[in-house]
């Protein structure tokens, strides 16, 4: 349906309409694909306009026509899937107008060969993430066997399992073991930190009350205090603090900070107090150690960077611990800040989202926990019953399942048959045997061994499906 | 079954790994129990079933059937459902989310590198075997 082809790029808008000239021209890329103007002098003020070196004349009504067959209404069924594409339906394609020679055509085969693509893409980084985990766990285990051995025997001999020892063996038996204790925490923080590189950190989230992991947290920390002889406080509100989170992952965050400022600090004080700040919690922990001069702080979360002082050097360390403690704050929503001067300390605040009363409330209508261990399938389920207007809690084994199940206030249950580490039937086994008060009162669908579906058509049936059981 | 507390406790070792199997053996042996390995997960699940034991230390990485799939087989069966069992694992945290299911029944989760110390701290307490 090309007419004419603008020469004058002034006038070549992206795509649209344009009202001009007494006329209305229709614009597409750089080319003009359609006029509607009203007299042969409008239709010269174009040539001249645009540079072109004639005008073909057609019937304004057949004009109209054709313009709403092969443009408009084939330009509808794009837009419509290039909505559905944005809302994260990567199956979304557009089936081909009959103007396949047109520029609408050629929209239309490339927005699905666009869509071919990114979903080859984001299929091959899949792929990639999985490589990736499963390589990190096959190097934690080759590389902690040999070290299991190593420490293990020579722990054997000193606690004299193996028979009496003399001074010098004993205390060169502890070097090696004090390097072995070294060599498996800085594996153990190498993982940390692989796991937070490339794909999005994802924690396992459940409520607690973040006084209890404070509490839990000072204790180690006062022991490493102690023996520095260093004071150490730590104060908490009175009022319960509920994070959904990882509680395992926060205390990690928080003991990394905390050891830091013990590590630092030669004399004086070391505390950690926690306080409300409007929907946050903020820890600041403050020491009275050997501060930061402006440079070193700008570089605190760089990888492997650690202060250069003689105190770094006798503390011993990997210089990952901060990088972990932010990586692990941020994947829940927080941050961390520094506040240092040379020679007088350090202060670090960890803020952390608080688990809001208007949430827990609003959260137990519509709510269902979904257990798939198939992140591909979770997601996909996540999103089709996200889009009914349900808001989904997701985990991707059993094992933590029960206990959510029993106190999440659910609206209902939908979990696989075969998850990887226990079956879907001995969850729901489990929930009923917990005696809890909602076993029987929510609905909690199996999706059946057999439940073989692909990604694009047999979903939308399956959630169907599963919302008419909730209902 | 233990008799009368008499007896000392018969423990079977499932470890692939060579060496790390004889620490815990050596260290069971010195501490009085009854200790016997069994190489992998096929020959530990069969010596669940012939013989009777009163606790399992257990590799999660092993040939042929991997320590969960032990653990599920012998809380499925009537003999063993009840019998205390300590999981070694490599692989540190993921696991540890694992081990809070309260199905495992009596059951802990030991991290590698461990102490052989606390390992028979962690065996004595399982066993209910006072401090």
């Amino acid at each position: 349906m090309r007419l004419l082809r603008l020469r004058d790029r002034s006038l070549a808008f992206q795509f649209g309409l344009i009202v001009a000239l007494d006329g209305l021209l229709l614009v597409l890329g750089d080319a003009l694909v359609g006029a509607f103007l009203r007299s042969g002098d409008t239709a010269r003020a174009v040539l001249i306009e645009a540079g072109l070196s004639f005008i073909l004349f057609i019937p304004p009504g057949y004009l109209l026509i054709r313009l709403y067959r092969s443009i408009a209404r084939p330009l509808e069924s794009l837009s419509d899937s290039i909505r559905r594409y944005q809302d994260g339906d990567l199956s979304a394609r557009v089936t081909p107008s009959s103007a396949a020679t047109s520029e609408v055509g050629y929209l239309e085969r490339s927005f699905n060969s666009m869509g071919e693509r990114i979903e080859l893409m984001v299929g091959g980084l899949r792929e990639v993430d999985r490589l990736k985990t499963e390589f990190v766990s096959t190097v934690s285990h080759e590389l902690k066997t040999p070290l299991t051995a190593i420490s293990g025997y020579v722990r054997l001999m000193l606690a004299g399992d193996a028979g009496p020892l003399s001074l010098e063996q004993k205390e060169f038996l502890g070097i090696v073991d004090s390097n072995a204790m070294r060599l498996t925490s800085l594996i153990n923080d190498l993982l940390d930190v692989s796991r937070m590189e490339g794909a999005r950190v994802v924690v396992e989230k459940s409520p607690f009350d973040l006084r209890d992991a404070l509490e839990e947290c000072g204790k180690t920390l006062r022991v490493l205090a102690d023996s520095k002889k260093l004071e150490f406080s730590v104060r908490v509100p009175e009022a319960p603090l509920r994070i959904d989170g990882d509680r395992d992952r926060v205390i990690q965050a928080i003991l990394n900070i905390g050891s830091n400022a013990v590590k630092y600090t030669v004399r004086g004080r070391v505390s950690m107090d926690a306080e409300v700040a409007g929907e946050s919690v903020v820890i600041t922990i403050s020491d009275t150690g050997i501060g930061m001069t402006q440079a070193e702080m700008s570089r605190l979360f760089e990888k492997f960077y650690r202060v250069r002082s003689k105190l770094s050097e006798q503390e011993g360390g990997t210089g990952l611990g901060l990088v972990i403690a932010r990586g692990w704050i941020e994947a829940h929503g927080g941050a961390i800040t520094v506040d240092s001067t040379l020679g007088e300390g350090s202060k670090v605040r960890i803020i952390l989202p608080l688990l809001s009363k208007v949430e827990t409330v609003a959260d137990t209508t519509g709510r269902i926990l979904l257990i798939q261990s198939d992140a591909d399938l979770r997601s996909l389920l996540a999103r089709a019953l996200e889009r009914r207007g349900y808001v989904v809690d997701q985990l991707d084994r059993g094992a933590t399942a029960v206990e959510r199940i029993r106190t999440g206030g659910y609206r209902a249950v939908v979990i696989d048959s075969r998850l990887k580490d226990l079956s879907g039937a001995a969850v729901l086994e489990l929930w009923k045997r917990s005696g809890a008060k909602n076993v029987g009162a929510i609905p909690a669908l199996l999706i059946g061994e057999g439940t073989q579906f692909r990604m694009d058509a047999g979903l939308d049936r399956l959630v169907s499906a599963l919302i008419e059981a909730f209902d | 079954m233990k008799l009368g507390g008499m007896m000392p406790a018969r423990i079977l070792i499932a470890e692939d790994e060579e060496h790390i199997a004889r620490l815990i053996e050596f260290k069971l042996r010195k501490d009085g129990w009854i200790a016997q390995i069994a190489p992998d997960g096929g020959q530990a699940s069969s010596l669940l079933k012939t013989e009777d034991w009163d606790l399992l230390v257990l590799d999660i990485m092993m040939p042929v059937k991997d320590g969960w799939q032990v653990l599920r087989e012998l809380r499925a069966s009537a003999k063993n459902a009840a019998i205390p069992v300590l999981m070694l694992t490599a692989k540190g945290r993921t696991e540890r989310l694992l081990a809070q299911d309260p199905a495992w029944g009596r059951f802990e989760l030991l991290a590698k590198p461990f102490d052989p110390g606390t390992l028979s701290a962690h065996i004595r307490a399982l066993l209910g075997e006072g401090a």
